[in-house]
């Protein structure tokens, strides 16, 4: 009964967010889902500007199961391919169950401008359908982020999706939220960084997240975030065994619980 | 003593040739600091996101802007104006003379960094406007080639969706009703400059308001049934006329000590580098804005130390509430001014310069080396009579015909110390002071303080000196700021002000005091970019509304805005800017919730590229008007926005500015404001939808180009 209260509330406040922007990745939710600041290969979903600087191949897929509730799983692939100065990205996102269905497709390139600057941009094609009678919904927009070095020690950067709401969408009722996510990364030695992001979303108020991770000899990683605005805590650990890298985390929001998320990485160099 | 000092100077010319100039014609003749300067570099510090400031900014930003493009000489006497302009403080100014008197004129503006007493920000914001010898040489050699100059600059702007005040309106009866405004939503304005070797200048503005009819007839004085553009204004100025530094006839802007007995488009007393200079100058009005000038004639001669400026003006103002003799159409009497320059519904258009208002002054000046001191005074005389309100607020108002106002400014310079004060009385009786010190211990530091105290009877339309209310009555304040530069590049600024108000106000019925302090950290890294945090506390009494006992009960607000800022450059020609805002506040019996503001700032300004492009996104929610946030946009040259936000959306700005010939440069500028919670606007300003685009096109004509 308490499962179905809770999965009537989520699916409710699904689909009134509709389009809704979330991070993706084991690693950015481990750091309380701050994203913008990170390079890896979840870059491709959660700001472009972050494959600028990828050098190798890189083929991933994340899973994740809201509270444990196989209504509420994301799932996606990603693929990073570098080309001269810059990187493409490709990747998919799928959600949702049999009444309610949310895809993405995103083709993306980030590039290098000089040594302090990386930016990116993000095709975004949306695909949603509630229901068997309701008409299917297609929708394109785009992501643009960037991302600055100040010093050796101090990062900037932001990404934003769908920025003025100027957006392709197939029925006039839809609606496509658009975001901001603006971050600041600290790195106190190569082996420890913290994250603060602030992400504004249209219809809600902004979330404050903020994250470190330790990282010993390259190999294992572990991370600690917090989420403000909601509160939900995480944690993770990460592995990098060869050209594999296992990412896993756990976000707990004190009435709803754990969410798992697993994140596999495979580069081919 | 000059052997030696003629030594250092030959020494530090050996030393300069050496080191900067390969590197000054590497960086192409000091063009890399501009690239990145933006006006709110220099109008954050004025602005303050307070919107009464924001109508006297506009002619500040004139000045800015022609500085980026014409540099001031830094080696003549025109450094004196960044100090008229608040960019430096009087300290930072003579330490700046006693540089050159000891080492020579300066060889490069990189060098300002050597002065002593100029931090690294001061040094930052004067580098883009100012040039050195070396520039003025060949600058004089163009303008004798080319002995006049001129420059037009023609805008329009428009709102493709349609405001309700542009509708036709059927009522209950099914009557149609004709639209509000009686004009058209576009906008028009064009200016134009004419100067010869900089000895005699001539300006011409005209411009016409969305709503506002192309031509209107005017109705009062001595252009009665003539059609003119809604508003239209000129001056033709002469310079160096012997003891006449100056002689304008038309329309100009007089500043006269630190603003407490007459301000027409000063600001207030204490800038971020110190207390301004005591101020006796006389400006054309080159602004498009429709009030706070004069009309007639004012001229500034110097006599040995002295300085006198003397002013006449006959202007014809709106009246509001007015009452009209119906045999003679004239108006007999007048509750306020009405000096928002809209004339877009009849009831505007009727009241459209229905008043006179008549101004003598003058302002004689003693100055020397450590001390300036003067008598200010002026007359001030309507056609009309001025009626005051009966309720109990405005007791102490001005009313009758005509109103005197005389007073003094001083102020002391003695090395690290200044002193500056300024007292004025009103024909009532009524008086105002102002009074400060200003410290500079050691090179970063700075530590002012400044008492003012307007009594309840004072009277003046034209005096400010940073008070707290809208009124330059019924307040006395103390205000206090320090300011430190600290090692790596670490600033730190401080404001704490007090205020009480003995006497109610409007909408406030009892005695109300206010206590604000604001502070500032910011961290600046050598080229890249700075960060800065900032924090401002308000805390003022407030009336708890009862309509039962009609007693008024006090409670009180306090607003806490916290504002973190990030600009950089990331590589040359490309800055960026983040800023993440909120405002929370509290107060008796009410309950709101956070505002938020988050933007994202993208400026290309690529080398030898003839083209600029500015662009924001901005995400806003603010769901209170009490709450309400402001921030500054780039606009087209010579205009500037603070866009309000109120409610719930985004905002977002693209600027595009390409030069396809040396004299031609053209702006195009498209904006969009989209609600998720409302429509846009209210009134006849509504939109029956919640997005509102607005295009802005401006051409700029000059020649020699």
């Amino acid at each position: 009964m308490l499962r179905q209260f809770i999965l009537s509330i989520l699916l409710t406040a699904n689909i009134c967010v509709v389009g809704q922007e979330r991070p993706v990745g084991a690693g950015s939710a481990g750091l309380g889902g701050s994203s913008v600041m990170l390079e890896d290969l979840w870059a491709v979903m959660n700001n472009p500007a972050g494959m600028a600087g990828r050098s190798h191949v890189s083929l991933g897929t994340s899973l994740e199961q809201g509270y444990f509730m196989k209504e509420l799983g994301n799932y996606a692939l990603a693929a990073a391919v570098p080309a001269g100065n810059g990187c493409f990205g490709l990747g998919a996102a799928f959600s949702g169950y049999a009444s309610w269905i949310d895809q993405r497709l995103i083709i993306g390139y980030g590039r290098k401008l000089g040594q302090k600057l990386m930016t990116g941009i993000n095709l975004v094609y949306i695909y949603q359908k509630a229901g068997d009678e309701s008409p299917a919904l297609h929708q394109v927009s785009y992501k643009i982020g960037a991302m600055v070095d100040l010093s050796d020690s101090f990062s900037l950067g932001f990404a934003t999706f769908n920025p003025f709401g100027f957006y392709y969408k197939s029925e006039p009722h839809a609606t496509l939220p658009g975001n901001i996510r603006l971050g600041m990364a600290y790195r106190y030695s190569r082996e420890f960084f913290l994250t603060v992001e602030i992400d504004k979303e249209m219809e809600h108020s902004p979330s404050i997240m903020t994250g470190c991770e330790m990282t010993f000899k390259e190999l294992i990683f572990i991370r600690l975030g917090i989420k403000a605005l909601p509160v939900q805590y995480s944690f993770g650990a990460g592995v990098r065994y060869q050209r594999f890298l296992l990412d896993f985390s756990s976000c707990y929001h004190q009435y709803l619980g754990f969410t798992p998320l697993v994140s596999i990485q495979y580069d081919i160099r | 003593m000059k052997p030696f000092i003629h030594h250092l100077s030959i020494y530090k010319q050996v030393v300069f040739s050496i080191f900067f100039l390969p590197i000054s014609g590497l960086i192409y003749g000091q063009t890399v600091p501009q690239q990145t300067v933006a006006f709110e570099d220099y109008v954050s510090e004025l602005v303050q996101s307070e919107d009464e400031y924001l109508s006297m900014v506009e002619e500040w930003r004139e000045l800015i802007d022609h500085w980026l493009e014409n540099p001031l000489h830094i080696n003549s006497e025109e450094a004196d104006l960044l100090f008229e302009a608040r960019l430096v403080s009087r300290h930072q100014l003579n330490k700046l003379r006693e540089y050159r008197l000891k080492y020579g004129d300066l060889l490069s503006v990189y060098e300002l960094s050597f002065v002593d007493g100029w931090d690294s920000k001061t040094t930052l914001r004067v580098m883009p406007l100012v040039s050195v010898n070396y520039r003025e040489k060949s600058v004089i050699k163009k303008i004798h080639r080319r002995p006049v100059r001129q420059q037009l600059v023609v805008k329009t702007a428009f709102t493709p969706e349609k405001k309700s005040g542009y509708l036709e309106k059927t009522d209950a009866n099914g009557v149609t009703k004709a639209p509000d405004y009686v004009g058209s939503p576009l906008r028009l304005s064009l200016r134009y400059d004419i100067d010869y070797r900089k000895k005699y200048q001539a300006g011409i503005r005209m411009e016409k308001d969305p709503g506002e009819p192309y031509l209107v007839t005017t109705q009062y004085g001595l252009f009665q049934g003539v059609k003119t553009p809604d508003h239209i204004s000129g001056f033709v100025q002469f310079n160096r006329l012997g003891p006449v530094r100056q002689l304008i006839v038309g329309d100009y802007r007089v500043s006269f000590g630190f603003g407490v007995n007459l301000a027409a488009g000063q600001y207030g007393a204490l800038s971020g580098s110190g207390p301004v200079s005591l101020a006796h100058r006389i400006r054309p009005n080159t602004s498009l804005g429709e009030s706070g000038f004069m009309r007639g004639i004012a001229l500034n001669c110097k006599l040995s130390r002295f300085t006198l400026t003397l002013f006449g003006s006959s202007l014809r103002l709106d009246g509001t509430s007015s009452v009209i003799d119906t045999v003679s159409g004239k108006v007999i009497s007048f509750s306020s001014l009405d000096q928002s320059g809209m004339h877009r519904t009849n009831t505007q258009l009727d009241r459209r310069k229905a008043i006179r208002e008549d101004m003598l002054g003058g302002h004689l000046v003693y100055g020397n080396n450590w001390l300036k001191a003067g008598f200010i005074t002026h007359y001030k005389q309507f056609d009309a009579e001025v009626r005051k309100s009966t309720r109990a607020y405005s007791k102490y108002y001005f009313e009758g015909r005509s109103n005197l106002v005389a007073g003094m400014a001083a102020a002391i310079w003695l090395n690290k110390w200044q002193w500056f004060s300024e007292f004025s009385m009103s024909r009532n009786n009524g008086w105002a002071l102002l009074s400060g010190l200003n410290f500079t211990p050691v090179t970063g530091a700075n530590i002012s303080l400044a008492y003012r105290y307007f009594d309840i009877k004072y009277q003046n339309w034209h005096g400010m000196g940073f008070i707290s209310q809208s009124r330059n009555n019924n307040e006395k304040g103390l205000r206090t700021k320090l300011r430190l530069e600290l090692p790596h590049r670490w600033n730190i600024e401080a404001l704490a002000d007090f205020s009480h108000s003995p006497w109610i106000r409007y909408n406030l019925d009892l005695p109300t005091s206010q206590f604000m302090a604001l502070g500032a950290v910011d961290k600046n890294w050598r080229s890249q970019g700075t960060l800065i945090f900032s924090f401002k506390y308000l805390r003022k009494t407030t009336e708890i509304p009862d309509v039962f006992t009609m007693i008024a009960r006090a409670g009180y607000s306090e607003q806490f805005r916290i504002r973190m800022e990030g600009r950089y450059e990331t590589i040359p020609g490309v800055a960026m800017k983040t800023r993440v805002e909120s405002n929370i506040v509290w107060a008796t019996g009410r309950n709101y919730l956070p505002a938020w503001l988050l933007f994202q700032d993208i400026a290309f300004k690529l080398p030898h590229k003839a083209y600029r492009v500015w662009l924001r996104v901005c995400y806003f929610e603010v769901p209170d008007y009490d709450t309400r946030l402001y921030a500054y946009e780039n606009d087209v040259l010579y205009d500037f926005t603070s866009f309000m936000y109120y409610g719930k959306g985004l905002r977002g700005i693209l600027m595009l500015s390409w030069t396809p010939l040396p004299w031609v440069d053209t702006w195009i500028r498209v904006a969009t404001v989209y609600y998720s919670d409302r429509k846009v606007g209210s009134g006849p300003e509504q939109i029956n939808g919640n997005r509102m685009n607005e295009l802005e096109f401006q051409v700029r004509i000059k020649i020699p180009g």
